[in-house]
């Protein structure tokens, strides 16, 4: 198993400096990554302007090309660069309700991320894009509100992917889907979305969510034994007892005297990580393991603390 | 009866995530970080208030969420007073593409929603920034700089219908800039566009502040305080894509009396033409919110209120 680092691990704050960000990369390199992988957005005015390589305009502007990019985080020491791009139906939606466009277009603005995606993942000959489909689930209830596409919400979503999927395909691009907790796909609800998409489209389990969706992780990476790709390797200690993933913010419960943080530091959860790794052993997996502690309050000591993590219990 | 009144823009707070923490240890054990007293906005409302801030100022995207976690605007407002903040002032947005006439509908609709927001929040001014940044959109045809004012004024009216000002903003890094934001001025209407004199960012344009606020003072209606130490950049440090974060990360803006700005000479020119109103506090760029926020308010209450207050 090869390990990447998610930058989703720092708040990916466009207003810091590039600087910042190409330091960032050097400690990557240095801690023992492999990899990369960004939590990627679309085209934002403060996120194309900033130094943080989180959409293509940003990075195309401060590197020259995705392949220049690609070469200086090898340069840093991470030897494959990225491992992937990861796009969200929230980042889309968000985009969407920035810029007032029209909710009809959700799955057109989908595509036009993804094949934007695609071009970049292309050019740095990077080989997975990850996409979580569901905006949140109390977001997606709001706006999408009344609308058919609530209804045909699944099949939409099937179909959008597998167009992608094969756009994708056309640049050795594999994509794999991810769910949260807090999507349309939380949880086991994932498989009948995996179920109407063409097998070459993988699943990436993400262990954190799974587990604050109430769902063994463990049992997950059985289930999709021989489709799986880019496996998020989180952690918490958030139990959802109140339905927090139906809310407008589900990562930040409002409940007075309730438990409020979501995601802990990689190792301080109760994420079972040590099962999750053997059953991925079992399965022969031999893809990218994708370390994260989403948003950390010291980036610095998340990314060493999860290395000690992987050299104690993994190796 | 203070003449100024501070306000601080909450842009470097982020995007309201919570509305109190119930318990810190949950963000202090295992991890032995302060960060959980810098979360939520019950806490950081009390910094703002024990520091003497009368007002806090919101950016465009900041509104919705704080319709999300707080449950509506009006619950919003109603959270800040007894935390001693009195009103959201202000909020801060951005006429996009405004030197495009064809793009007006579209900013009226956009700024209509914002103005709105502002309103039920019981704020007195958008401030806005009258076009997009420099790299791409600069140097304006004078066509294009009529279609801002135009763009301006009719934002304006839209503000006026709601009983608040549209005040311009300067950023050293605008469209508008140096060569043309006193025109932008002439052009627009005094009765429905005011100004917001930026300290910092008029400074960096090459700007003498004092002399322009004293030919200015009659549409200087509202204030952002900041400071710099890199007055009248040049040109191509303004113009060029993404000026506003430099790749190296130098910092354009300081905490009030870090940098050259000549406040207290802004302060001998506000008292001479009476200035009345807020004034907002900026700490953009700051690494650390809660210093830049006290050593700025340090400096209004030592040295410029001894002034002018």
């Amino acid at each position: 198993m090869k390990y990447s680092f998610s930058l989703g691990t720092t708040g990916c704050e466009s207003y810091l400096a590039l600087w910042y960000w190409n330091e960032m990369a050097e400690m990557i390199g240095v801690c023992g990554y492999e990899g990369l992988e960004i939590p990627f957005q679309a085209w934002s005015f403060n996120g194309a302007r900033g130094g943080a390589p989180v959409c293509a305009a940003a990075i195309r502007a401060k590197y020259g090309s995705a392949a220049n990019y690609q070469k200086f985080l090898q340069d840093c020491g991470i030897a494959e660069g990225l491992s992937g791009l990861h796009i969200s139906g929230q980042n889309i939606l968000l985009s969407m309700l920035e810029g007032n466009v029209p909710r009809e277009q959700f799955f057109d603005s989908m595509t036009a991320l993804a094949e934007e995606t695609i071009g970049v993942l292309s050019e740095a000959g990077s080989r997975n894009l990850i996409i979580s489909p569901s905006p949140m689930f109390g977001m997606t209830m709001g706006v999408f509100h009344g609308s058919e596409i609530l209804d045909s919400f699944e099949d939409r979503t099937a179909e959008t992917i597998a167009k992608i999927a094969e756009k994708a395909a056309e640049s050795g691009i594999t994509v794999s889907v991810r769910n949260e907790f807090y999507g349309l796909f939380r949880g086991e609800q994932v498989d009948s979305l995996m179920d109407k998409l063409p097998e070459t489209v993988l699943y990436s389990p993400d262990l954190a969510q799974l587990h604050i969706a109430g769902v063994d992780p463990v049992s997950m990476i059985r289930k999709y034994s021989g489709r799986l790709a880019c496996v998020k390797m989180d952690d918490t200690e958030f139990v959802d007892r109140t339905g927090c993933f139906a809310t407008p913010l589900p990562e930040a419960p409002q409940e007075e005297g309730a438990p409020q943080r979501v995601y802990c530091t990689f190792g301080n959860g109760d994420v079972d990580k040590d099962g999750a790794y053997q059953a991925l052993k079992d399965a022969g997996y031999d893809g990218w393991m994708v370390m994260e502690t989403k948003e950390a309050f010291r980036i610095e000591k998340a990314m060493m603390k999860m290395q000690a993590y992987i050299r104690k219990h993994f190796a | 009866m203070e003449n100024i009144k501070y306000s601080f823009q909450m842009n470097m707070w982020g995007i309201p995530k919570f509305k109190q923490i119930n318990n810190l240890a949950e963000w202090y054990d295992k991890d032995f970080t302060a960060d959980g007293y810098f979360m939520d906005w019950d806490n950081i409302l009390k910094y703002l208030s024990t520091a003497g801030y009368k007002g806090i100022e919101l950016v465009w995207y900041q509104i919705d969420f704080i319709k999300m976690v707080f449950g509506s605007l009006k619950a919003f407002a109603e959270f800040v007073k007894p935390r001693g903040i009195e009103k959201v002032t202000g909020g801060f947005s951005i006429n996009f593409g405004s030197e495009n006439a064809d793009n007006l509908p579209g900013i009226l609709g956009y700024q209509k929603k914002i103005i709105d927001d502002l309103a039920e929040l019981g704020a007195e001014t958008l401030i806005v920034m009258p076009a997009g940044q420099y790299y791409g959109t600069g140097p304006l045809s004078d066509e294009q700089l009529q279609n801002v004012a135009t763009a301006c004024n009719e934002v304006g009216k839209l503000c006026a219908e709601k009983g608040l000002d549209l005040s311009i903003h300067n950023e050293f890094w605008c469209a508008v800039n140096l060569s043309n934001h006193e025109k932008l001025l002439e052009l627009t209407d005094p009765k429905y566009v005011k100004y917001c004199l930026d300290t910092a960012q008029v400074s960096i344009m090459g700007v003498d502040i004092v002399d322009f606020y004293d030919r200015w003072h009659d549409r200087v209606k509202y204030m952002h305080l900041k400071d710099t130490n890199k007055p009248a950049l040049p040109d191509e440090e303004r113009f060029k894509d993404g000026a506003e974060y430099d790749d190296e990360g130098k910092r354009w803006f300081y905490e009030l009396g870090a940098g050259i700005v000549n406040m207290t000479g802004l302060y001998e020119k506000m008292k001479e033409h009476n200035f009345r109103g807020w004034a907002t506090v900026e700490a953009d760029g700051a690494p650390d919110n809660l210093a830049a926020m006290l050593l700025s308010k340090w400096y209004i209450d030592n040295i410029l209120s001894p002034i002018y207050r």
